[in-house]
């Protein structure tokens, strides 16, 4: 089980970055606003990138954001944290910064 | 009131049945969502393939046909793991469950699959030492 510590420690730090926009949304309704609003553009911008302006890219850009920004905001909030993460590379920072850092060392885990 | 009634009246089997409905609700709209990206990103393909107009149209409702409904079972996870591979998160997986930094160079977890190289050839030589002796 101690092989497994750190990697549970791991997890639990991405959980906690994934929960933190939805935390944030709970905290300041005007951050949950903000947030809906980005990610309406991006979806928009996703579909407009595959079939162009026009009346079927509203239709289809509609739906996506009818499931995804209205009825589950947080799991989209929540997948957009952790890509990211992933996007900007600091999944390294996490993953290899942190058991060598202040935390590692008090879990004893640092080297 | 018969006690009977009142439980009855509370509906226990309501309680439990109805979180698990509304599960089974948010992953249906899920699915369906994950369904209208997949149908996008085979748009995406068949365009990027074929161009455009009535017959690719065609070629696209037949595609998308195979693809989300026909063979979703196997499609369905494959598309996830394309996607999840796609966007990166495999990366972090990657380094959680095989890079393991923690298990690098030292403390309890520094075992014989964990060496360093110039440690690999120390107890490499200790071993033939050891076989000619």
């Amino acid at each position: 089980m101690k092989g497994f510590a750190p990697m549970i420690l791991l997890v639990v730090i991405f959980l906690f970055l994934m929960i933190l926009p939805i935390f944030f949304s709970f905290l300041s309704p005007t951050f949950k606003w903000l947030m809906i609003a980005y990610f309406c553009i991006m979806v928009y911008l996703f579909v407009k990138r595959i079939l162009g302006g026009g009346m079927i890219s509203y239709i289809v850009s509609g739906v996506l954001i009818y499931i995804f920004v209205i009825q589950l905001w947080w799991l989209f909030a929540a997948a957009y944290m952790l890509y990211l993460i992933a996007g900007l590379g600091l999944s390294g920072i996490i993953v290899f910064g942190l058991p060598s850092g202040g935390l590692g060392r008090k879990a004893g885990i640092a080297r | 009131m018969d006690p009977l009634t009142i439980l009855a009246s509370l509906n226990p089997l309501d309680w439990i049945l109805q979180p698990i409905t509304d599960l089974k609700q948010t992953i249906d709209l899920m699915v369906f969502g994950f369904k209208i990206i997949i149908l996008l990103f085979i748009v995406q393909f068949v365009r990027g393939r074929f161009g455009g107009g009535p017959m690719i149209s065609i070629l696209i409702m037949v595609v998308g046909y195979i693809f989300l409904e026909y063979m979703w079972p196997i499609f369905g996870p494959m598309m996830f793991i394309y996607l999840f591979i796609m966007f990166g998160f495999s990366a972090i997986v990657m380094d959680l469950v095989i890079a393991k930094p923690w298990a690098k160079g030292g403390g309890e977890e520094e075992g014989e699959g964990h060496m360093t190289g110039k440690q690999y050839y120390e107890e490499l030589a200790k071993r033939r030492g050891g076989m000619h002796r």
